[in-house]
């Protein structure tokens, strides 16, 4: 663990703090409805942080636990989970160079890589003078944190909230809407912006809400293939 | 429960597994030691904005356009994110901003 800076690791939690609240709020309501959902099926607060602990994949998440209430088959969780995020894959590929010297924080951005640690490292604006792989590494940590307690808190006060939280969740679509125009706000990310915005778009109207992501992410590796000397 | 705590830890195990190989996939094939091909190096410039559109349009995949309130509330919160985001480009502002208008929209009004 050498060359390792614990002030650095604070002073990158501290930075990239601001742009992890959006998340924060918006995984309250969502960490709820898992906790109590969790807690429906037979699952304790210490239960639903172990799983999100280990696996840190809330649709995944989610999507389990039917699966487990009606009986044990890890083969069809295992596809199932790797489908669900095979969209990962490439979230890998797009942050191949960014994540490339982060060192000895690698294993943990890659293991935590879900939507939204990905989505703010792909507009990520570490301060000047901090190693981005500090920044990444704190706004990783921070987001983890977040679903870890979330999910506990939820299982555990899920059933006493009296704040209605409906509609809190709309926090991580605004917070990817803004992500998305900072994209856009340069000229040349423009056509892949439309691309990606269009392909999904039919793929949803075409595949309907539960499998449109596979077939639309097939769809822009195909338009790029084509397009790849003029974009 | 249904399953036993075995039985859950290994449900947890196949879970991890994977969501584990489809987040290391890409930078086990191409690690930092080797040359990347060109065409995954375009994909990395290309896929970023690209991916963002998808997520987009992901976390509006289950609102209802022709049924219920017609995606209405979502329709005017995000036009207000983008309209406060292109004036004052203040995330926290936007994100809180267009989360309030959005939660009195589905409480109160719808």
């Amino acid at each position: 663990m050498k060359n390792l800076s614990f002030k650095k690791i604070w002073l990158g939690i501290k930075a990239a703090f601001p742009i992890t609240i959006p998340i924060l709020f918006g995984w309250i309501f969502v960490g709820i409805t898992y906790g109590i959902l969790m807690n429906d099926i037979g699952y304790g607060p210490l239960w639903a942080m172990l799983f999100s602990a280990l696996c840190f994949c809330g649709g995944m998440q989610i999507a389990a636990i039917p699966m487990m209430a009606t009986g044990f088959d890890p083969v069809q969780m295992l596809i199932m989970s790797y489908f669900v995020n095979f969209r990962h894959t490439f979230y890998g590929l797009a942050l191949l160079e960014k994540y490339k010297d982060t060192k000895p924080f690698k294993p943990f951005l890659v293991y935590a890589l879900a939507d939204e640690p990905f989505s703010l490292a792909v507009s990520a604006n570490p301060p000047e003078g901090l190693e981005p792989k500090y920044y990444y590494f704190g706004m990783t940590l921070l987001t983890y944190i977040y679903w870890v307690g979330l999910s506990g808190l939820g299982s555990l006060l899920g059933s006493i909230i009296t704040f209605d939280t409906t509609g809190l969740d709309f926090a991580l679509n605004a917070l990817f809407i803004v992500l998305f125009l900072q994209q856009w706000k340069e000229k040349g990310n423009r056509p892949a912006c439309v691309i990606g915005i269009a392909v999904t778009l039919l793929s949803r109207i075409a595949f309907g809400s539960t499998v449109f992501l596979i077939p639309a992410l097939a769809g822009m590796l195909i338009i790029f293939w084509l397009g790849r000397n003029k974009l | 429960m249904t399953l036993t705590v075995t039985q859950t830890l290994i449900t947890i195990a196949a879970i991890v597994l994977g969501t584990q190989i489809s987040r290391w996939l890409p930078f086990i094939a191409f690690s930092s030691k080797k040359e990347t091909p060109k065409f995954v190096l375009y994909l990395g410039r290309v896929l970023p904005p690209a991916l963002m559109g998808l997520i987009v349009v992901y976390c509006f995949k289950n609102t209802p356009i022709l049924t219920g309130n017609h995606g209405i509330p979502e329709l005017i919160a995000s036009v207000i994110v983008i309209l406060t985001y292109q004036w004052k480009e203040n995330l926290l502002l936007s994100v809180g901003g267009g989360t309030l208008v959005y939660m009195l929209l589905v409480q109160l009004v719808f």
